[in-house]
């Protein structure tokens, strides 16, 4: 159990409860977002600057690594490729 | 590392895992649970098929 | 551990506008559509003018602070709890 994990567990007795439930509504809508984003085009800001283009693919659950294709590097495109989740600062794709 | 399939199975395969995550979802545990293990296979099923690499390298 | 990861599950059942500072001096706003309770990363919501709406996540690691700028009203409560909104309740509405 990482510190993150015990920090995100705190709350009073009564509230664990509540925290447990809030918690759930929380992931799975964050991992519903995460099914969302896939096969669309996405932005990527990874550290030092640097941005580069791709399609979003999948994202394993350890939050190790994202798979994207058609990743548009400075040097060329790669048909498929990982970002390294401590890479990447924030990526953003549209919904319609 | 591309993903879970390349490790070894841990110890006691998701027995500690679930007691982890009813502590952190309560009875929703199994549902967010299934919903990981569709998610991991898509991306294992990605990294066998593709053969992605780490960019940058 | 920031401030901002200590706040509780519960805190994020109302939706909020908020600011996200992250490293390397990036700035992220929009409505918070979820706290990922294992990465802390910060999913937002903005809508744009041709009614997309752009999603952008902010990745735990990389979250500097959070600064709450307003909370949603009913009606935007509405329009963000349909995002995301798992497929048996999608199928009831329009």
């Amino acid at each position: 159990t990482s510190p993150r994990f015990q920090a995100l567990l705190g709350g009073r007795e009564e509230e664990v409860g509540a925290a447990q439930e809030a918690r759930a509504a929380l992931r799975q809508r964050y991992l519903r977002g995460l099914a969302a984003a896939r096969g669309r085009p996405t932005h990527f800001s990874l550290r030092a600057g640097v941005r580069v283009d791709a399609v979003f693919g999948a994202a394993d659950v350890e939050a190790v690594a994202f798979q994207v294709d058609a990743l548009r590097t400075p040097l060329g495109v790669e048909a498929a490729a990982l970002l390294r989740c401590t890479d990447v600062l924030a990526f953003s794709f549209l919904l319609d | 590392r591309t993903g879970r399939s390349v490790e070894p199975p841990a110890e006691r395969p998701g027995e500690r895992r679930m007691a982890e995550m009813k502590k952190l979802y309560g009875a929703e545990a199994a549902k967010i649970q299934a919903m990981e293990a569709a998610m991991q296979l898509i991306f294992d099923r990605n990294c066998d098929k593709k053969q992605p690499k780490y960019w940058p390298i | 551990m920031n401030d901002w990861q200590k706040k509780s599950p519960l805190e994020w059942k109302t939706y909020k506008m908020v600011k996200v500072a992250a490293v390397e001096k990036h700035e992220y706003e929009g409505w918070v559509l979820t706290v990922d309770p294992v990465s802390a990363s910060i999913v937002l919501a903005t809508f744009l003018e041709n009614e997309k709406v752009s999603i952008s996540v902010v990745l735990g690691h990389a979250v500097q602070e959070v600064e709450i700028l307003r909370e949603g009203d009913d009606e935007m409560k509405q329009r963000l709890s349909c995002i995301f909104a798992p497929e048996e309740s999608k199928a009831y509405s329009p």
